[in-house]
C-alpha cells in the first residue's frame, strides 16, 4: 500500500495506492487518523487504489467515524469501479461521498 | 229232341211177307221210339237242369260282378282320396309360407270337390288378425273383407266350439241357417282343423251355391282327411315362424350383446338398443326409465318411437306408473290392456290421465338390473290396441335387459375406475414430483462435484434412490439404493429411506463410517419391515476429491465399475445382505468396509440392477459383459455425458426392448487438483500465490470481470484462517494454510484448510451471512457475509477448519 497525506487549509488530502488489505489497515489508521484536526473535509484520492478487502472497508468506517467526531466530511474520489463495487456492496457510500474515477 | 219230332224210317217192301216179322219190326220200332222218347225226355230233363244251373250261375255272376264293381268303386274313391292327400302333402312340404300353403290348398280342394267355394280360416287369438284364404268360382268370388267375416258367423262358432264337422245339405231347411242367409248358399260342409292335442287351429269349409247338394260320407271323409295335413302345415309353419323369430331375436340379442361388450359408450349402446328392440318387437315405443339411486328420481334416458307416435321426451322426469301396479321385485310387468287391467285401479286420477296421455294401450316393463341392483326399467308401449306380450317376447326382452344391466354396471365401473385412475395418476404425479424434490436435494447441482447422474424411473414413482452430500468441502458421500418392488409402495419406502438417510448423513458418526451407516439404515428398515416384506440394496461410499481416497460399503447392491486408464474392472467390495432383511444382532459379520484410491481422471460408475437385469426383445437377458464393453468404448466421453451414453448403449444391446426396471447410474471422476500452501499473509506474498490461482481460473474461461470478486473472496477466506485458525494451531501441526482447487466447466471450487481448531460456523452464519445485517458503522464482521455474497456455495467441515467455496460463471 502507498499512502501520502497532505494538509491543505481546512482540507486533509489523502492519496492511497496499491491494496488496502487486512495486513495494511493498521498502517492506514496509524498514518491518517492522528492527522485529522480542524478540517472541514477529508478527501481520499483512490485513483491508484487497486484492491480493498473487508478489513480495508473497516478502516474506512473508522476514518469516517474520526471525521464525524471533528465535524468533517469524508469523500472518496477517483474510485476505480472494482473498488467502488465493494464500497457499494458494503454500503459505505451511505457514509462517505464516493466519486468514481470516470465521474 | 222234342216228342213231336219224327224220324224218317226206311222200310223195305220186299220184306213185308212176313207179318210177324212186320210186327216184330213194328214192336221193335215202337220200342225204339219209346227208347228215343225216353232219351229225349232225359235230355230234356238234363237240359232243364242245366238251364236252371245256368240261371243260378248267371245270378251268382251278376252278384259277383256287382260286388266287384262296388269294390272297384271303393278302391277308386280311396285312390282319389290318397291322390288328393298326397297332392296336399306335397304342396305343404314345398314351402313354409303359410299363406301360400292355404291358398293352394283351398284351390285344390275347391277343384276336387267341384264346389263354388272352399275356404280355410286360421284364427289368431293373440293379435285378432285371422288368416283367411278362400277359393271361389265365377260369380261366387267374394272380397277378402267379406270372407274374413266368416269367423263371426254362428256356423263357424258352432264348429270351433264342438270341434265336430257341420254338414248342411240344404240351408233352406237347416235349423242354423233357415232364413238367415242373404245369398243363394244351399249346402255347407265345415270341418274343424285340430292338432294332435285336440287344440283347434282353424276350420276348412265347402260351399255349394244355388243347387242343393247332399254331402256324401266319402266327401266328408276326404275333407276330414285333408284337414290333417292342413293342420300339420299350420303347425309346421307356426313352428317355423317361431324358430325364425327366435333365431332373429337370438341374432339381435347377440348383436346387442356384442355391441354392449364391444364398447363402453353406454349412451350409444342404449340408443341403439331401444331402437332395435322397438323394431324387433314392433312396439309403438321402447324406452329406458332410469332410476337415480341418490334421488330415487326416474328419468327417461333413451327412447325410440315409431312414426306417428308421440315421444315421451328424453331427460324428462317420468315416474313409471307401473311401479305402483306391480311388484318392484317382479321379473317383469305386463299389461295387455290398460283399460281392462284391474291393477290400474291402484293409480290415482292424475296418474291415469298421465298414462292415457302417452297413448299406451299395452305395456311391458322389464327391470334392468345387475346383482339385485336395479338401474331402471326397459319399457315398451303398444299404442291404441291391446297386446298380449308373449312369453318368448318377455324372455327376449329380459335377456337384453340383463345384458344392458351388465353394460350399465360395466360403464359405471369403468367410470369409477377412470376416476380412480385419474386420481391415482394425479397422486402418482404428485408423488413423483415429491420424490423428485426429495431426490433433487441429493443431486445439488451447485456442488461442483466431479459427478454425473442419470435417473430413469420405470414408473411415475421409483424404487431407486440416490443421495450425494458434501460431508466436507473436499469429501462427498454417495449413496445409491434400490427398494425391492416398484410403484407407489416401493416409492414410499424410498421416501422413508431418504428421510432416514438424511438423518444419518447429518450425524458424523454414521456419515463418515459406511459400515455403520448401512447397519443403522438396515436396522431402521428392518423395524419397518415388520409391516411389509420390502427390503433394499444400497451402496454407500465416501470420496475425498483431493486425495482420491474412497471408503465404501455394499449392502447387497451391484458392485461398481472402476475405470482406471484404459482398464475397466469390477470393484470387489464383498456385497453384504440387503438392507432390512436382518436385524443388527442377526447380521453376523455385518458389512465389509472397502478402501481404495482413485488417481486423477480415474472414474467410478455406480448403478442399480436396471442395468444388469435388462432383457432383450426375445426375453433373454443382455449379457453382463455389455457393461464393461460400454464403459471401455465410452471412455472418451466427458463425465457429464457418460451416464446417458451408457443408457443409450444399453438400449442398443437390448435391441430396443423397453426398460424392465428403474435405471439409475452415478459416475464420479477424480479431478486433477491443484494445491498451494500459504505460510504468511504479507501482501506481496499473497498476491503472488493468489495470482497462480486466478490465472488458472481465467485460463479455464472465467470472465475477467469476476477476478476482483474471486480475489476478494479468497483474501477474505485466507485472512480468516490466518487470523483465527493458524494462531491457534497445535505447534506440531504444519503451520500453513492449504488451498486445493479444481475447475469443472464453468465452476471453480476450492478447499481452504488450516490446522487450527476450527470455529462454530453454524452459529456464526446465523447472524453473519448477509451484508445487510451488518451494522454500517461496525469496523469488522464483513468477512463472512462477503464470502456468501461472492460465492455460489460456501461450506465448512463440521469442525470449521476446512472451508469449501464454489464460484460459477
Amino acid at each position: 500500500m502507498k499512502l501520502s497525506v497532505e494538509d491543505k487549509d481546512d482540507r486533509l488530502f489523502v492519496k492511497i495506492g496499491g491494496q488496502l488489505l487486512y495486513s495494511e489497515t493498521d498502517q492506514f489508521k496509524e498514518e491518517i487518523l492522528p492527522k485529522i484536526g480542524q478540517h472541514s473535509v477529508v478527501t481520499v484520492d483512490c485513483e491508484e487504489l487497486q484492491f480493498i478487502d473487508s478489513a480495508g472497508t473497516g478502516a474506512i468506517v473508522r476514518l469516517w467515524k474520526e471525521c464525524r467526531m471533528v465535524g468533517a466530511d469524508l469523500e472518496l474520489i477517483k474510485v476505480i469501479p472494482e473498488v467502488q463495487k465493494l464500497l457499494h456492496l458494503t454500503r459505505l457510500h451511505q457514509l462517505a461521498r464516493v466519486v468514481g474515477v470516470d465521474d | 229232341m222234342t216228342p213231336n219230332e219224327s224220324k224218317a224210317v226206311s222200310v223195305e217192301l220186299s220184306n213185308l211177307s212176313d207179318i210177324n216179322a212186320c210186327l216184330v219190326e213194328i214192336k221193335k220200332l215202337k220200342k225204339q221210339l219209346e227208347d228215343e222218347r225216353k232219351a229225349a225226355e232225359k235230355r230234356e230233363r238234363v237240359m232243364e237242369q242245366s238251364l236252371k244251373e245256368s240261371r243260378q250261375m248267371s245270378t251268382h255272376l251278376q252278384q259277383i260282378s256287382q260286388a266287384l264293381a262296388k269294390e272297384r268303386k271303393a278302391v277308386l274313391e280311396k285312390n282319389e282320396k290318397e291322390r288328393l292327400l298326397w297332392k296336399l302333402i306335397e304342396r305343404i312340404n314345398s314351402t313354409f309360407d303359410l299363406e301360400h300353403i292355404l291358398q293352394s290348398t283351398v284351390d285344390e280342394l275347391g277343384h276336387f270337390f267341384k264346389v263354388n267355394r272352399c275356404g280355410i280360416i286360421i284364427p289368431n287369438f293373440k293379435s285378432n288378425k285371422d288368416l283367411v284364404r278362400e277359393f271361389a268360382t265365377g260369380e261366387w268370388k267374394r272380397s277378402h273383407e267379406t270372407y274374413s267375416m266368416v269367423t263371426l258367423s254362428i256356423l263357424y262358432k258352432s264348429v270351433t266350439k264342438s270341434l265336430k264337422p257341420l254338414i248342411i245339405n240344404d240351408t233352406i231347411t237347416h235349423e242354423l241357417t233357415a232364413g238367415h242367409l242373404s245369398e243363394d248358399l244351399r249346402s255347407i260342409l265345415m270341418v274343424p282343423l285340430v292338432q294332435h292335442n285336440n287344440e283347434l287351429i282353424g276350420v276348412v269349409y265347402l260351399h255349394q251355391c244355388t243347387n242343393q247338394r247332399n254331402w256324401t260320407e266319402n266327401e266328408l271323409s276326404i275333407l276330414q282327411a285333408a284337414a290333417d295335413p292342413i293342420a300339420t302345415a299350420v303347425e309346421k309353419s307356426k313352428l317355423f315362424n317361431k324358430a325364425k323369430a327366435w333365431a332373429s331375436r337370438e341374432k339381435l340379442l347377440n348383436k346387442l350383446t356384442s355391441r354392449i361388450r364391444g364398447t363402453l359408450n353406454i349412451n350409444v349402446i342404449l340408443e341403439r338398443t331401444v331402437a332395435e328392440l322397438g323394431q324387433a318387437l314392433q312396439a309403438s315405443r321402447c324406452f329406458i326409465n332410469s332410476i337415480d339411486h341418490k334421488t330415487s328420481r326416474e328419468t327417461i334416458t333413451h327412447e325410440y318411437t315409431v312414426t306417428n307416435t308421440e315421444t315421451l321426451g328424453v331427460k324428462k322426469e317420468s315416474p313409471l306408473v307401473i311401479n305402483k301396479i306391480g311388484d318392484k321385485n317382479a321379473d317383469y310387468i305386463s299389461v295387455l290392456d290398460v283399460f281392462k287391467d284391474p291393477r290400474l285401479s291402484k293409480l290415482n286420477e292424475k296418474e291415469i290421465e298421465q298414462l292415457h296421455k302417452t297413448g299406451a294401450r299395452a305395456i311391458l316393463a322389464v327391470p334392468i338390473s345387475f346383482q339385485k341392483k336395479i338401474f331402471g326399467w326397459l319399457c315398451f308401449h303398444q299404442c291404441n290396441i291391446p297386446r298380449n306380450w308373449s312369453i318368448e317376447e318377455i324372455s327376449f326382452v329380459q335377456a337384453v335387459a340383463s345384458q344392458v344391466g351388465v353394460a350399465i354396471n360395466q360403464a359405471e365401473m369403468v367410470e369409477e375406475l377412470t376416476e380412480y385412475q385419474i386420481k391415482i395418476s394425479r397422486e402418482l404425479k404428485q408423488a413423483s414430483q415429491l420424490q423428485s424434490v426429495l431426490l433433487s436435494a441429493g443431486a445439488d447441482t451447485k456442488k461442483n462435484l466431479p459427478i454425473a447422474v442419470s435417473y430413469h424411473p420405470h414408473h411415475n414413482v421409483s424404487g431407486d434412490f440416490y443421495w450425494v452430500t458434501e460431508l466436507a468441502p473436499n469429501v462427498i458421500g454417495i449413496l445409491l439404493g434400490d427398494v425391492s418392488g416398484k410403484g407407489p409402495a416401493a416409492a414410499l419406502l424410498t421416501g422413508y429411506i431418504i428421510g432416514e438417510l438424511k438423518g444419518l448423513l447429518e450425524n458424523q458418526e454414521t456419515s463418515w463410517n459406511p459400515e455403520l451407516f448401512l447397519t443403522v439404515l438396515s436396522d431402521s428398515i428392518f423395524e419397518q419391515n415388520q409391516y411389509s416384506d420390502f427390503y433394499a440394496t444400497a451402496w454407500y461410499g465416501i470420496f475425498d476429491v483431493i486425495s482420491g481416497k474412497v471408503i465404501c460399503c455394499n449392502g447387497g447392491h451391484p458392485s461398481p465399475y472402476l475405470m482406471k486408464g484404459n482398464t475397466v474392472t469390477r470393484l470387489s467390495d464383498d456385497p453384504g445382505v440387503p438392507l432390512g432383511l436382518l436385524s443388527v444382532k442377526d447380521a453376523i459379520g455385518g458389512y465389509v468396509k472397502k478402501e481404495f484410491e482413485l488417481a486423477p481422471q480415474d472414474r467410478m460408475v455406480i448403478f442399480t440392477d436396471g442395468f444388469t437385469e435388462q432383457r432383450q426383445l426375445d426375453g433373454s437377458f443382455v449379457a453382463e459383459s455389455w457393461f464393461t464393453e460400454a464403459l471401455a468404448v465410452n471412455r472418451k466421453y466427458e463425465l457429464q455425458d457418460l451416464p446417458e451414453e451408457i443408457i443409450r448403449r444399453l438400449n442398443i444391446v437390448s435391441k430396443g426392448a423397453p426398460a424392465d426396471d428403474d435405471r439409475l447410474i452415478v459416475a464420479i471422476e477424480m479431478p486433477k487438483n491443484n494445491i498451494i500452501e500459504f505460510y504468511e499473509d504479507k501482501e506481496a506474498y499473497l498476491n503472488e500465490k493468489l495470482k497462480i490461482i486466478l490465472d488458472d481460473v481465467l485460463k479455464h474461461g472465467m470472465p475477467k470481470t469476476n477476478e476482483p470478486s474471486l480475489k476478494l473472496g479468497l483474501v477474505e477466506a485466507l485472512y480468516n484462517s490466518f487470523r483465527h485458525g493458524l494462531p491457534k494451531a497445535p505447534k506440531n501441526a504444519k503451520q500453513c494454510i492449504t488451498v486445493a482447487w479444481w475447475i469443472r466447466e464453468s465452476s471453480f471450487s476450492c478447499s481452504i484448510i488450516d490446522p487450527g481448531p476450527g470455529f462454530k460456523w453454524q452459529e456464526a452464519i446465523k447472524t453473519k451471512s448477509k451484508l445487510k445485517d451488518v451494522d454500517l458503522l461496525a469496523e469488522g464482521g464483513r468477512g463472512l457475509p462477503l464470502l456468501f455474497e461472492i460465492f455460489d456455495k460456501v461450506i465448512w467441515n463440521a469442525k470449521g477448519n476446512e472451508l469449501g467455496l464454489t464460484l460459477k460463471w
